[in-house]
């Protein structure tokens, strides 16, 4: 029994980090309003379409950034069923402590309001998890594989595809890269997303502002991975020039987009109008979408 | 017997007892979220929303007569700002009207609020109540 002790001690300390860190980043949604009434409007199949896309997501960046080292695909797996069963049981506690279901509810608006809440509360699990551990203390995550460090490929350029191992490992640095856009940019787009204030600004916004806003997402998530000393900023593999630059800006400024109309999709904001106005919506939802996506490349990494 | 289990492959892993009951608590709660979904989306019937409207006793507080309203919506959709009217009609053609309005009353569920009128509605010939409309969100 006294050698299991030290695995539940550690077992603990991350599921307490997993708590703190959902709550810390979901809990704008369990306190908004729209969310609330969500879970009587949305559809099971987006709700159906929402809780298999969290689990992918989970998945990846257990895969590319997660505790364990050395991990295998079952590891990962039980990972993110450990999140969402960890996001589940959250989201129930504080929308029952704060009277968000109630024994007027009926059993399905009851379960689709905790399932909506409880996914962005899973992914805050699985940051929590690994980004808010102390560092140094042998749990840093995956320090073998992480997505790409500026010490594996200090080289530049010239290392990279000369044999097949590098070639596997810039793919997996560059998806792992993409994962954590995807993520910070759920993170962030996701606290405003579900409310109303997206549907005015998209509406009463002319198109030229728009078209400022979207280029003011990309200079700001350039600057934030380039040319601002971001923390983990240096993790970000040096471009080769103004092309790579401009690449990677805009694969990251698609994560925020694809981002961004899932979660609209997902509220039922793309029903009924017409594509100029999806559009709109979009690219305001895009500008916080953006900057997590960037903060997410930056700063998510171990 | 778990444990014993788990000791051999923990050169690979290790995994706590801690882990394995949390992991199992997840894995139950995530088929459960993905079976009640699938059920949902598949399998049970969508029906609009169908408020009905019960009235209880009322009662006489502040200077006003206070008439409990009960929306209950048996439909499996949503309804929200749904108007109710209670209509008092008194003998020799006086009626008297209240209003109230619920922001939703979801699914399969209920709302309670309250009606007051001037006059006892208890000396009414007879009291009724309607749904004015509501908007399915």
């Amino acid at each position: 029994m006294p050698s299991l002790s030290k695995p539940v001690i550690t077992t603990l300390q991350q599921y307490g980090r997993g708590l703190a860190g959902g709550l810390l980043f979901s809990l704008p949604l369990l306190y908004t309003m729209e969310v609330w009434w969500a879970g009587s409007i949305i559809d099971p199949l987006h709700l159906l379409f929402f809780v298999v896309i969290t689990f992918a997501l989970l998945l990846a960046y257990n895969y590319y950034v997660g505790i364990r080292q050395n991990s295998s695909w079952w590891d990962e797996c039980m990972d993110a069923v450990e999140e969402m069963g960890m996001g589940l049981l959250l989201s129930a506690l504080i929308l029952w402590l704060t009277s968000r279901v109630t024994s007027e509810m009926s059993h399905v608006q009851i379960a689709s309001t905790i399932i909506i809440e409880a996914m962005p509360v899973a992914i805050g699990v699985a940051v929590g998890k690994v980004q808010l551990g102390a560092s140094g203390s042998g749990e840093g995550g995956k320090k073998g594989h992480r997505p790409k460090s500026g010490d594996r490929h200090s080289g530049g350029h010239q290392n990279i595809g000369t044999g097949p191992e590098n070639a596997r490992d810039k793919d997996r640095a560059m998806g792992g890269q993409f994962v954590l856009a995807l993520l910070g940019a759920t993170i962030i787009a996701s606290n405003v997303a579900p409310t109303e204030e997206i549907v005015v600004v998209g509406l009463e916004t002319s198109a030229w502002k728009l078209i400022v806003l979207a280029l003011m997402s990309l200079a700001i998530s350039g600057t934030i991975l380039y040319y601002s000393n971001f923390h983990g900023s240096d993790s970000i593999p040096k471009p080769d020039g103004w092309l790579d630059v401009a690449a990677s800006i805009v694969s990251m400024y698609g994560a925020a987009l694809l981002v961004s109309s899932f979660l609209l999709w997902f509220f039922h904001r793309f029903e009924d109008i017409p594509l100029y106005l999806m559009a709109a919506q979009t690219v305001v939802l895009a500008f916080p979408a953006a900057l997590g996506a960037a903060a997410g490349r930056t700063l998510l990494q171990v | 017997m778990l444990l014993a289990a788990k000791q051999s492959d923990d050169s690979k892993r290790t995994t706590s007892w801690l882990e394995w009951v949390v992991f199992g608590v997840g894995a139950v709660l995530l088929i459960a979220t993905l079976g009640l979904l699938i059920y949902e989306t598949f399998i049970f019937e969508k029906t609009p929303p169908n408020i009905t409207i019960t009235l209880g006793e009322p009662d006489h507080r502040g200077g006003k007569y206070n008439v409990p309203v009960k929306a209950q919506n048996t439909g499996s959709a949503t309804a929200a700002v749904v108007q109710i009217q209670v209509t008092a009609y008194f003998s020799g053609g006086a009626r008297e009207d209240g209003q109230i309005t619920f922001d939703f009353v979801p699914m399969h569920a209920s709302r309670n609020g309250w009606v007051t009128f001037e006059r006892p509605p208890s000396e009414a010939d007879s009291l009724r109540a309607r749904v004015l409309g509501y908007l399915v969100p």
